[in-house]
């Protein structure tokens, strides 16, 4: 395994446990060694404030009860206008690409993914990160 | 004679000659004032018809004329009555000045101003003269004579133009009437107006043809009867009931009544009674107007089941989502697993077996989200004629031999927006929903064919006039039960046995079309079969089109096609790309694996094909495959490598199952290759080739000798 996603520190917010713990057992795999979670956009709110400047990367599922993603991802514009953000999306119709695309995320990856697919999306985080 | 008497006899003569004169002026004043009231009179009445008039006394002397007159000839009363009358004009300056602005002088006009001469002055009373005269403003008036009572003679002056003008004025109105009592009659909406009267009752004054051949009235039969009678007549209780408490309220109402005609069952109506007041503000008339408004029931219907299956689309999609959710774990541990159990083929054999179940779980995802509209859709333009066309070898084994198969299309291309693929699904399941409602056999008819704008369903009629073809798959099966339609595009809702269908077939064709713009309408008949109409907006969009072929290379473009190109050096990867857009493709440019990646992740559309050399820094041209073709699955893969054969470089091990060009490129090579892999037309002889030596080239030919080519 390269260590290409060494430096990544990434927090993961997804509302279900299972889903965080795949993300987090992926990443694992794909050689990230730092990673934190939040079950719900407030807490990951809290984790950042507290935080700020410690993580170099959100991955976040759209749908949440609560707090959605897309609404996670406006209030950070706020505060970083320029972290990266890996929305995970179980929809994949047009308008909701779209939507995203226009909401400023840096990348995004359906449900169900591989971890191949979710290496290609880090790296093409890391070639925006680097630009 | 003594001068005293003589003085009073002179006093007595003179008294009486007063008193005479005083009666006489007495007596011609009240004449006068008889004569004014007349006047007067007469003055009014001819106010409303316009006409002049003058009088004569039987002397012939000018005795009055009213203001019309004056206003008729001026230049003939130019001074007031009384010096008129004390000038003395008579009726030879009358009838003179009738002969000076006659016309077409009348015989009789000659002879009886003839013969008042010869009377000199004294009318004879039996005058029969009339005649037309211009007046000074340029009109024309008659002039008639009108022997009076009393000897005089009056005449009466008519504005011929007014006259003409009122005549026209009656003859529009009653046109206008005619026209308006045409239109009712001709309407198609039911017309009744009623007359309430002291009894409480509305009696019918009127009704037009629509109304007594919607209810199947004779007019005369109904012609005042009571309106409630009417309606016991031909309605229910209900009708009865709600026309009662409307004409109770005496402020006028609608009712929507659902009455079956001869002509058509199932017809909705709406009978709007206005009522109409007279001065007192009395209840006088009710005007009712019953129109048909079956189609807007039907509308009505069909948006309230639309709204039904949004909502159903909405629930599916919330299932979904929480499905997919769960899948996606289970889905992730088993890649996991596969990866942490390389070495070990049992475990991976049970880990394919938990993978093609969680495949076929997505699967069903994915129809249930093609349903709620959730899923992108693929955005090829095709031919849907040469598709259907094309499908006919895929269909027959789904039929068994009792049923005639037949599918038509015309020949001019009809362009859609839509995948080939879900055509196929579409069809596919059309076909064996009415092979199955045909078990005894039958006919079934799959046709595309043009639909104007004229035969298009209402719902599609805009005024932007974009135009439809039409996908036609119909059966002479069993047709389906009237509750039964209304729920077939419902998702999971089914008529078969449980191992036969899942209910999802028809709310995916349902999802599909409607995310094409297009619209389904279901044709059928109890007994007779079921028509499925599938309408899909044509597009101006040119189709993906391969042209050409392996032996003219020349002729041979990818119009519409994808791709994307990765190559480090500079050079080579404008040359490659402008070649490949002299041949239509939309070439995508990367300088590197990751800008190959980017590109990837930033094009909403589908990337056909990727053109990729082999050895790049950071990310090599098979690891970008690797994870480009787990984003784009359907993505073609072709290597450009330095090293003139597989195997000979020292970094990269090129999977033996790929497609392999070795630089330098040649041009009409590397064509021939993506024309290869493009059409699936002889890949399997590209496999593992040297560009150099092609199969198709080398076989039973000499060796084709090295070319001149581009080289990184």
């Amino acid at each position: 395994m390269s260590d290409q996603f060494a430096d990544l520190k990434i927090l993961i917010v997804e509302d279900q446990g299972e889903a965080r713990a795949m993300m987090r057992n992926m990443l694992t795999e794909l050689g990230v060694t730092q990673v934190f979670e939040a079950p719900d956009g407030r807490e990951a709110m809290n984790f950042i404030d507290s935080a700020f400047d410690f993580i170099n990367l959100i991955i976040c599922d759209w749908n949440m009860p609560g707090m959605s993603g897309v609404e996670l991802l406006r209030q950070l514009r706020t505060v970083d206008p320029s972290l990266p953000f890996l929305m995970v999306t179980g929809r994949s119709d047009m308008e909701s690409v779209v939507e995203a695309k226009s909401s400023g995320v840096t990348a995004y990856i359906r449900k169900p993914f591989s971890p191949k697919q979710l290496e290609a999306k880090l790296r093409i985080i890391l070639y925006k990160m680097a630009a | 004679m003594d001068p005293q008497f003589s003085l009073l006899m002179f006093y007595i003569y003179g008294f009486l000659a007063v008193l005479l004169a005083v009666s006489f002026a007495g007596v011609v004043y009240f004449q006068l004032q008889k004569a004014n009231r007349y006047i007067c009179a007469l003055e009014q009445a001819s106010a409303v018809t316009g006409c002049g008039l003058v009088f004569f006394d039987k002397h012939s002397q000018f005795l009055d004329a009213n203001t019309h007159a004056h206003a008729f000839m001026p230049d003939l009363f130019v001074q007031d009555h009384s010096s008129l009358r004390r000038k003395g004009i008579n009726i030879k300056s009358f009838f003179n000045y009738c002969y000076d602005h006659a016309v077409d002088v009348d015989d009789n006009f000659v002879e009886t101003l003839g013969r008042s001469y010869e009377v000199s002055g004294e009318v004879s009373g039996d005058y029969n003269f009339w005649e037309v005269i211009r007046t000074h403003n340029g009109r024309l008036c008659v002039v008639e004579a009108q022997p009076l009572n009393d000897g005089g003679i009056g005449f009466i002056i008519l504005d011929v133009d007014n006259v003409k003008e009122r005549e026209e004025h009656v003859l529009r109105l009653n046109q206008a009437n005619r026209e308006l009592f045409e239109a009712i009659e001709a309407t198609t909406s039911g017309m009744i107006i009623t007359k309430a009267d002291e009894n409480g009752q509305h009696l019918v004054t009127f009704v037009n043809r629509a109304f007594c051949e919607l209810f199947a009235f004779e007019k005369e039969d109904i012609h005042l009867k009571d309106l409630l009678e009417l309606c016991r007549m031909r309605g229910g209780e209900y009708l009865l009931k709600r026309l009662q408490s409307i004409l109770k309220q005496e402020k006028g109402g609608n009712i929507e009544l659902r009455y079956d005609n001869n002509d058509k069952a199932n017809s909705w109506y709406d009978l709007k009674l206005t009522p109409v007041y007279d001065e007192d503000g009395q209840l006088e008339l009710y005007v009712g107007i019953v129109s048909d408004i079956s189609e807007l029931k039907a509308r009505e219907k069909e948006v309230s089941n639309g709204q039904r299956l949004d909502a159903l689309g909405q629930l599916a999609a919330g299932v979904a989502h929480d499905f997919n959710n769960v899948l996606s774990i289970i889905d992730g541990y088993t890649r996991l697993t596969m990866v942490a159990n390389e070495g070990n083929p049992k475990a991976i054999g049970y880990l394919e077996k938990i993978k093609t179940a969680t495949d076929r779980g997505a699967n069903l995802i994915k129809r249930m989200l093609t349903f709620s509209r959730h899923k992108i859709v693929d955005e090829d333009v095709i031919d849907l004629g040469e598709t259907i066309r094309d499908q006919e070898q895929l269909l027959q084994p789904l039929l068994n031999a009792s049923i005639k198969f037949n599918i038509l299309s015309d020949s001019e291309p009809m362009y859609i927006e839509c995948g080939q693929d879900t055509i196929t699904q579409i069809l596919m399941n059309l076909v064996v929903n009415a092979r199955d409602a045909m078990p005894h056999g039958g006919a079934l008819f799959v046709e595309v064919r043009y639909c104007d704008q004229k035969s298009l369903p209402k719902e599609l009629q805009s005024e932007d006039e974009q135009t439809y073809c039409v996908l036609s798959v119909a059966d002479t099966g069993t047709g389906i039960e009237a509750d039964v339609v209304e729920r077939i595009f419902d998702p999971f809702f089914t008529t078969k046995d449980k191992d036969k269908g899942t209910g999802l077939g028809l709310s995916m064709i349902y999802g599909l079309v409607k995310q094409n713009g297009g619209l389904i309408k279901v044709d059928t008949k109890l007994g007779r079969g079921t028509a499925m109409n599938l309408y899909f907006p044509l597009t101006d969009k040119a189709p993906k089109a391969i042209t050409g072929s392996f032996e003219d290379v020349d002729e041979i473009s990818f119009d519409g096609f994808t791709v994307l190109l990765s190559e480090d050096e500079p050079d080579l990867r404008e040359l490659v790309g402008n070649m490949l857009e002299e041949r239509g493709m939309n070439v995508l440019r990367a300088c590197d694996g990751h800008e190959a990646l980017y590109l990837e992740d930033d094009y909403e559309g589908k990337i056909d094909l990727l053109l990729t050399d082999v050895v790049m820094p950071e990310l090599n041209g098979v690891e970008l495959a690797d994870l480009l073709c787990e984003l784009q699955p359907e993505m073609k893969v072709i290597f450009m490598s330095g090293y003139p054969a597989r195997g000979q470089s020292a970094h990269v091990d090129i999977p033996l199952d790929s497609t392999f060009i070795a630089k330098p490129i040649v041009h009409e090579d590397l064509i021939r290759i993506i024309y290869g892999i493009l059409t699936n037309a002889d890949s399997g002889t590209l496999e593992g080739q040297d560009i150099r030596t092609p199969r198709w080239k080398s076989e039973g030919h000499e060796e084709t000798p090295p070319r001149e080519g581009y080289a990184s």
